[in-house]
Formats: C-alpha cells, sequence, structure tokens
C-alpha cells in the first residue's frame, strides 16, 4: 500500500510537471519545454511500468482486472500512445491533449477502490478471456479517444478557417485533411479492438452457459457503440459527408462509448464498474 | 585592436545606390583581397546582398580607419567620397558585434526574421576565410554569429508565420490540406498576384494548374510559363468542379464566380473541400459562397489582417531574440578578454620550467651521490611545489582578466611576474598586446554610442 501511494503520487507529480512543460511548449513554442515535457513523461511511462511490473510481482497477474488497475493501465497505454505519436507524427498539440486527458483519468482514478472488480464475482478473474477481453477493450477505448480528440481539433481548426479568425496558434495544428486522415485511422485501430473484445465477452458468457446475459444492457449497448463507430466509418468510405460532419459523427459515436463505459455498468447484472 | 562594421542597407540607400555598391560574385575573392592589404585592417569580412553592403573588419585603431575603408569603397566602386556620405553608417566594437549579431539572425532584414541571410553572411564568412582574410577574432565572431541564429531559428518561432500575402494564402491551403501534392489549382484570371501564389503553391507540390481567362491568349500565355493548361471561360463551372484550389484576380466589374455556380461545383465534389483565393478589388468571387459548406473563402483583406497577425508574432519572437544577442555578445566579450592571458600564462609556465630545471641541474651537481630514483623523488616534488604555487595565481589572473579591467591585471601580473621577456619571444605576443589595447574589452561600454549613419559625414571629411 506504501508503494502504491508513493509511487502513484510521484506519478501525479512528474506526469503534471511534464503537462506543465508541455502546455508552455504548445502556448508559446518553447522548443527547451517541449524537450523536457517529453523526457518528464518518457520518466511517467518508465514509472507506470514499474508500478505495472510491481502489481504484476505482487498480485502473480497481469494487473487490468480491479477498477483501478484497468484504469491505471488505459492512462499508461494512452502515455505510450502519446510519445509514440511524438515521435513518429511530431503532432504536439495532440499529444498534449492526450496526455490532459491520461492525466485526468490518472488523477481521478486516484480516489477509486482497488479492491473493486470489473467483472462478476463468480466468474474467475484470472481468465485469460476475460484479460484479452479487458486489454482489447482498454486498447480501443484508447484508439477512440484519439480519434476524438482529433474530432475536436479538427472542428476548431474547421470552425478558425470558416470564420477567418486566424491565430497564430493554428499553425500548430496539422491539416484538416491531416486530422480527418488520422481519425480515420485510429477509428480503424479501434474498431477491431472493440469487436473483439464484445467477441471475447459474448464468448465467455457463452462458455459459462448463461444465454441469459447476452441480452444485458451492457452487451446491447457494447454492440450499439461498435454500430455507431461502422457507421461512422461507412461516411467516410463513401466520402457523403463533408469533414467536419465526420468529426460530428465521430464525436457522437465516443459519447455513446463513453455512456458505455460508465453508464450501463450501473444497470449490468454482471458487468459491475463500480467507481468508488 | 577594434571591430567595425561599415555599410549601407535598405534603410539608409535605395535600391539605385544600394545597385552600385554590390560586390560582384566573381570580383569578391579580389576585393577581399584587396580589403586585407589596405592599411590599419587586419582582418575582413564582405557581405554583400541585394538589400545590403556591409564591410566587417578588425583594425588596429578606430581613428583613420574609417578613413582606411571609404578609400576602399571609393576605390573598389570608383564612386566619390562625397556621394557616398549620407547612405554609409559604421559601428564600433559592441555595436558592430551587436549589429553583425542581428544581422545573421534576420532582426535588420526587410522581412523581420528571414533566413537566408543566414546562408549569406556565412558564405562572406567562408569566402573571407578561403582568402585569408579573417583571423583569430572573426573566425571566433562569425562561427559565433552563425551558430546563435541557427540556434534563435530553432528555439523561437520568429519564422513559422508567413508575412507575405501570398505565402499567408499557401499557409491557409497548408492547414487545409497539409501539402499541395496532386491538387488541382484553377486560376482564374492572368494577373501578377496570382502568378507569385502559384509559384508558391507549385513550390509546394501542386501539380496541375488551370488557367481560365477572358482573352484566351493571356491564359495559354501563362499557362505556358507556369506549365498548366489553358481553358476557355465558358468551361469554368466543369474545371470549378475539379479544382482543389481556386485563385481569382480578374479585373472584372462583378463577380465572376457566383454562389450559384459554387454550389453547384461543390454539389459535383462529394466530400473534398474547396480553397478559394480572391485576391482582385473589386472582388471576383461572392462572399455568399463562404457559407457554403466545406468552402473555405479568403479574399484579400483576410489575407493582410493574417499577415499583420504574424508580424506581430514575429516582433514578440524578435524581443526573445534580441535578449540571446546580449547574452552572446557577453560571452564573445568574455572569450575577448580572456584570450590575452593565455600567452602569460604559457610564459610564466615557461619561466617556472626553467626555473626548476635551472635548480635541479644546480643541486645534482652539489649532490652527485643520489641514485636514480632519488633524483626522480626530488624532481617530483620540486615540480608539485612549484605547480601548487602556480595554481592560485593562474586562477586568478583568468578571473580578473574576464573583468572590467581585466587588461591592467594581465599587465600587473607580467610585471610582478617579470614575464615581459617570456611573452615577447612568444609567437602569440600580437594577442597579449591586442588585449593590453583592448578597446571593445573596457572602453567599448564607456565610448559613447553608435555613431550610425553621422559617421558617414564622418568618413566623408576624413
Amino acid at each position: 500500500m506504501l508503494t502504491r501511494t508513493w509511487i502513484y503520487d510521484a506519478i501525479l507529480y512528474v506526469y503534471a510537471l511534464s503537462l506543465l512543460f508541455s502546455f508552455s511548449d504548445v502556448a508559446t513554442k518553447n522548443r527547451s519545454a517541449k524537450r523536457m515535457g517529453t523526457g518528464l513523461l518518457a520518466f511517467v511511462w518508465l514509472l507506470q511500468t514499474a508500478f505495472i511490473v510491481y502489481r504484476f510481482w505482487v498480485h502473480r497477474y497481469v494487473p487490468v482486472l480491479t477498477m483501478f488497475e484497468a484504469l491505471f493501465f488505459y492512462s499508461w497505454m494512452l502515455v505510450a500512445v502519446s510519445l509514440m505519436m511524438n515521435w513518429i507524427l511530431r503532432l504536439d498539440l495532440l499529444v498534449f491533449l492526450v496526455n490532459v486527458a491520461g492525466f485526468a483519468i490518472l488523477a481521478l482514478n486516484f480516489f477509486s477502490d482497488p479492491s473493486v472488480t470489473p467483472i462478476s464475482e463468480r466468474w474467475e478473474a484470472r481468465d485469460e478471456l476475460v484479460f484479452i477481453h479487458i486489454t482489447f477493450a482498454i486498447g480501443s477505448y484508447a484508439a477512440f479517444l484519439v480519434a476524438a480528440l482529433l474530432s475536436g481539433m479538427y472542428l476548431f481548426l474547421h470552425r478558425r478557417l470558416k470564420g477567418k479568425q486566424w491565430t497564430t496558434v493554428m499553425a500548430r495544428f496539422p491539416s484538416l485533411e491531416k486530422i480527418e486522415g488520422y481519425t480515420f485511422r485510429a477509428v480503424l485501430i479501434g474498431i477491431p479492438l472493440l469487436l473483439l473484445s464484445v467477441a471475447l465477452g459474448i464468448a465467455k458468457i457463452a462458455l459459462e452457459g448463461e444465454a441469459r446475459l447476452l441480452a444485458d444492457p451492457k452487451v446491447l449497448s457494447s454492440l450499439f457503440s461498435v454500430a455507431v463507430y461502422v457507421f461512422y466509418l461507412y461516411q467516410r468510405v463513401s466520402a457523403k459527408q463533408p469533414g467536419f460532419m465526420l468529426a460530428f459523427w465521430n464525436l457522437a459515436a465516443f459519447t455513446v462509448v463513453v455512456i458505455n463505459f460508465s453508464l450501463f455498468n450501473l444497470y449490468s447484472t454482471f458487468h459491475q464498474w463500480i467507481w468508488m | 585592436m577594434h571591430i567595425i562594421a561599415v555599410g549601407l542597407n535598405y534603410r539608409t540607400a535605395p535600391v539605385e545606390i544600394r545597385e552600385r555598391f554590390a560586390f560582384e560574385e566573381a570580383a569578391l575573392p579580389e576585393a577581399l583581397r584587396q580589403l586585407k592589404d589596405t592599411k590599419s585592417i587586419l582582418e575582413g569580412v564582405i557581405v554583400s546582398t541585394c538589400n545590403r553592403t556591409e564591410i566587417y573588419a578588425v583594425v588596429d585603431r578606430l581613428y583613420m580607419c574609417g578613413y582606411y575603408v571609404r578609400n576602399f569603397l571609393e576605390t573598389w566602386f570608383r564612386i566619390p567620397r562625397e556621394q557616398m556620405k549620407d547612405y554609409l553608417y559604421i559601428y564600433e566594437d559592441r555595436q558592430a558585434i551587436e549589429h553583425l549579431f542581428r544581422v545573421t539572425c534576420g532582426l535588420d532584414s526587410m522581412v523581420l526574421g528571414e533566413t537566408q541571410i543566414l546562408g549569406q553572411v556565412r558564405d562572406a564568412f567562408l569566402k573571407a576565410q578561403a582568402e585569408k582574410a579573417t583571423g583569430t577574432l572573426f573566425n571566433m565572431l562569425f562561427k559565433q554569429a552563425v551558430t546563435l541564429a541557427k540556434r534563435a531559428h530553432a528555439d523561437t518561432a520568429i519564422n513559422d508565420n508567413p508575412v507575405s500575402v501570398s505565402y499567408a494564402a499557401v499557409e491557409l491551403g497548408k492547414r487545409i490540406f497539409g501539402h499541395f501534392r496532386g491538387k488541382t489549382v484553377l486560376i482564374v484570371g492572368a494577373g501578377k498576384m496570382s502568378e507569385l501564389t502559384l509559384k508558391h503553391l507549385t513550390a509546394g507540390g501542386a501539380e496541375k494548374v488551370v488557367v481560365v481567362n477572358r482573352t484566351y491568349e493571356k491564359a495559354v500565355e501563362l499557362a505556358a510559363r507556369t506549365g498548366g493548361t489553358a481553358t476557355p471561360i465558358d468551361r469554368l463551372q466543369d474545371e470549378l468542379s475539379r479544382a482543389d484550389i481556386v485563385i481569382s484576380s480578374t479585373g472584372a466589374a462583378g463577380y465572376v464566380l457566383t454562389r450559384e455556380m459554387v454550389g453547384q461545383a461543390i454539389a459535383r465534389r462529394k466530400s473534398r473541400p474547396l480553397f478559394m483565393i480572391d485576391i482582385a478589388v473589386p472582388r471576383d468571387i461572392d462572399p455568399g459562397v463562404s457559407e457554403l459548406a466545406n468552402v473555405f473563402l479568403y479574399d484579400i483583406d483576410d489575407l493582410q489582417a493574417i499577415v499583420e497577425t504574424n508580424l506581430n508574432e514575429r516582433r514578440k519572437e524578435a524581443a526573445k531574440i534580441e535578449a540571446m544577442i546580449a547574452d552572446e555578445i557577453a560571452a564573445f566579450e568574455l572569450w575577448y578578454k580572456q584570450l590575452g592571458v593565455h600567452p602569460v600564462i604559457r610564459a610564466l609556465q615557461q619561466k617556472a620550467v626553467a626555473i626548476h630545471d635551472e635548480t635541479m641541474a644546480s643541486m645534482l651537481n652539489k649532490l652527485s651521490d643520489l641514485d636514480e630514483r632519488e633524483i626522480q623523488i626530488i624532481r617530483k616534488l620540486t615540480k608539485s611545489m612549484l605547480n601548487q604555487m602556480m595554481r592560485d595565481p593562474i586562477m586568478r589572473v583568468k578571473e580578473m582578466a574576464a573583468e572590467k579591467r581585466g587588461s591592467e591585471a594581465i599587465r600587473m601580473f607580467t610585471e610582478l611576474f617579470a614575464l615581459e621577456e617570456m611573452i615577447e619571444s612568444q609567437p602569440e605576443r600580437a594577442a597579449t598586446l591586442a588585449s593590453e589595447k583592448s578597446g571593445i574589452a573596457d572602453e567599448g561600454r564607456e565610448r559613447r554610442p553608435r555613431l550610425s549613419v553621422k559617421a558617414g559625414e564622418l568618413l566623408a571629411g576624413s
């Protein structure tokens, strides 16, 4: 518990510091602040990895099964994705936004109860199927979050360009075409992951022989989330909608995912994500 | 020794004067040789661009040096001194260094923060170096200037935002499309501004150019110049639905592209955005077009507003670079002050070694029964004593040399240890003397401020 506290505190402090430096770079294009921010972010990732390894060593399972662990793993994944984006795509603003989200989740998670499991107590928590189901779902949420942030950036830039409200901050944005392309790719990564996660969840239900759970609100809302994203994908591929409408659709799809994640667990009979 | 910068630029001289003072590329080596052979000039670099002609020189004295530089200019360009006096400026020592740093960073350029001047200053220095017209001072100073400018451009956003209307249009296009590869540019009207903007777009990768003009022959002419295709004006609607970027600059009194026309084109384009630039006055494109989804319309005033915003941003960044320049000048001054102390330290070390060798020889004569090991131990110990004795004075004189009255400290150190003869015999003697006479280090601050244009009169009258 002591280890959890000090390492978690350290992660939060270093992460906050990294965000401050990144913000300085985003606001004033301070290159040395960017280097500092990136360095600290890499350090955050190392600390998070150490924390996951420590928990794995203590509990003897990959720590993604409790509520606390799953969200921590989600935050770790966001940091990893942002570091990769920083390295490959050089999208400073997006990296900053992803990390603001990552930090918020990490900070919120500080108040969660580590013992609460995201799945039914009756099921074996260390089941491989459940483990893959959770990791895939977390992966898809990370991809969808990135896509949603990109859509937000698209709408902001689109409005500015349409309204002829030029500011130098706009020069930090990637082009509308690029943002749209990245959003599409992020959704392309997220959909199969979510689909596989849902499929594994259904397989688990089938293996447990509890067919009635297929009509559970959580299962239905997850399938609905997949459907909304597939609809977005169809709109994008058919090129019938302008970019800003696609961005709206994508944000709507993400809203469905957030509702599915946060609200439908309350109504589910087996998939309780109790926050605290 | 002193550093001076003599020259003229776009602020002090109109283009008809600047072109008369431009050094031809091929004649530059000869000019550098002549400059180097000029009396009182020890090092020299000539920076000659379309916006400025400047001579940077290390001179042995300030008095009369301007006269010699002016003489050089008069002889080289065959222009009487009276004709140049109103255009020339001269900066001395600290001001000259600051001017060089500002020029290299693009702060003295017509387009604030441009980077072309950095390459031009670097080339000028390399040419001077190749002609052996530079020495210790300029080798350090110009390298420092180039490094500073690179850092200034990398660490600030001075060069990030375009400050010309055509570049602003390109920047906007980049915010929409990212790049222009595979994009079709439709030029409506064969105006000069369209051509300039198109040039930037094609440099950015735009591949297909279609020119539409009321006079077809003019369209053919512009298309031939830009590697595009000319199309009659009656096919404007078709071309509009295929284009990604439209640049319009006709002389028509009414709208050439109406909301209906663009609306129809948009309906046939699926989800592709359309970027329209209207640089005509009166406007060619109906402003109502901007209300259509997926259309981004900018007229000349919109682009001008962007340029203004970006210029303000550049000014803010320039203030950051000014602070960097101040630090860099301080670093150069420190280096310069310490330059004179090295021969003194070396002289002291040589003297110490000589005393040690002499004393050891005398001692060995008196104690002839010492074995090799004992001799080694004594040699080592005595050397150690000498080194320890010298360590503090050497450190102190280094520190004192960097202070305000550094040259006095060096002189006193030289006298205290009686190093005059040793220094005389060293090749660096000149540098030591230079430090003693240093104008940059001690006097620069107290001397009068910039002479600037007034110096032109001084030069002409001398």
